[in-house]
């Protein structure tokens, strides 16, 4: 930014010495309010260090990949409690850390701690898939506000113009 | 397409049908905001949790009540008497982190010149946003929202 500009009443232009894109503020400050609302919801759904969590979304990603794309919204695949075993997918260790970048050992560690849990289970192949729980309402009210969550991100940023 | 409220109701065996599509598009949300969230505060949570709530207390203070066409938007670093700042206590009420790990983890990112403490005591975030490689990271996990939801738009959730 060229020379001094105006930004108020009491306020000093010592802290400027340049110009960013007037997107980023904006973005920078919806984002922080929604990473704080989708850790608390990590937190609830994966533990509490993100190397588990990062293993927990890889698999249930894997897992939900088998049947949900082209899935009609009124289809039965979308309103039924509990999936059957058969249509969901599965994923293996190697895969995980391949996907995640995490070292295989700690994927190794981590899958059996996760297993321990009871938030994943290791299939009759061997592979590793999320154990369904979105049976469980309190399971549904963290999806929902995790969303929510997106749709105020949005409604803050929208406010300055960003889209 | 028919647009499903995320808030329809269920009965029996069947799950609201908002619940999958929305759990579907999160697992690519949350895969690349976990991204985000590990390039720019590590693989501590309760780091990046700490830096994502005083980060929310630095920007609220001068954000809420600026207008859309502010010069502020394109400052490097707004001015110290804008910004806000938040204590080392409001930090552990707002996380649910113990204090006493806050006070630590607070000191670590202090030290690692993420985190200033004013002359009050509390706690800012130290600006990054000229920083090219912050304003990419922005960038993805904005452009991942967009992802989301085109996804869950996909099953007529709006």
């Amino acid at each position: 930014m060229a020379g001094r500009v105006s930004h108020g009443p009491g306020l000093t232009t010592s802290a400027m010495h340049g110009e960013i894109d007037p997107r980023m503020r904006p973005i920078a400050f919806g984002m922080a309010a929604l990473l704080h609302e989708l850790i608390g919801f990590m937190r609830k759904a994966y533990g509490e260090d993100l190397e588990s969590a990062l293993i927990m979304i890889c698999v249930s990603d894997a897992t939900m990949q088998s049947y949900m794309p082209g899935a009609k919204p009124d289809s039965e695949v979308i309103r039924k409690d509990k999936r059957d075993e058969a249509v969901r997918g599965s994923i293996s260790r190697r895969m995980i850390a391949d996907k995640t970048g995490l070292p295989r050992e700690t994927v190794r560690r981590k899958v059996a701690r996760l297993v321990a849990c009871n938030y994943l289970y290791v299939d009759e192949s061997g592979a590793i898939r999320a154990t369904p729980r979105l049976h469980d309402p309190e399971m549904r009210q963290a999806v929902l506000s995790a969303h929510d969550a997106v749709k105020s991100y949005l409604r803050v940023i929208s406010a300055y113009g960003v889209s | 397409m028919t647009q499903t409220s995320p808030a329809s109701p269920a009965s029996g065996d069947e799950v609201d049908p908002s619940i999958r599509p929305i759990a579907f598009g999160l697992v690519d949300l949350l895969f690349d905001l976990t991204f985000f969230v590990r390039e720019l505060y590590g693989d501590d949570l309760d780091c990046a949790q700490i830096m994502i709530c005083v980060n929310d207390a630095t920007m609220r203070a001068f954000m809420e009540s600026l207008p859309s066409d502010s010069e502020v938007l394109r400052m490097r670093a707004p001015p110290e008497e804008m910004r806000g700042s938040i204590s080392r206590r409001m930090i552990a009420e707002k996380t649910g982190i113990a204090r006493e790990t806050v006070r630590r983890k607070v000191g670590m990112l202090i030290e690692a010149g993420l985190l200033a403490a004013d002359e009050k005591d509390g706690v800012r975030i130290v600006p990054q946003l000229h920083d090219p490689r912050t304003q990419k990271l922005l960038e993805a996990g904005h452009a991942a929202v967009g992802r989301y939801m085109a996804v869950v738009r996909n099953y007529g959730i709006d």
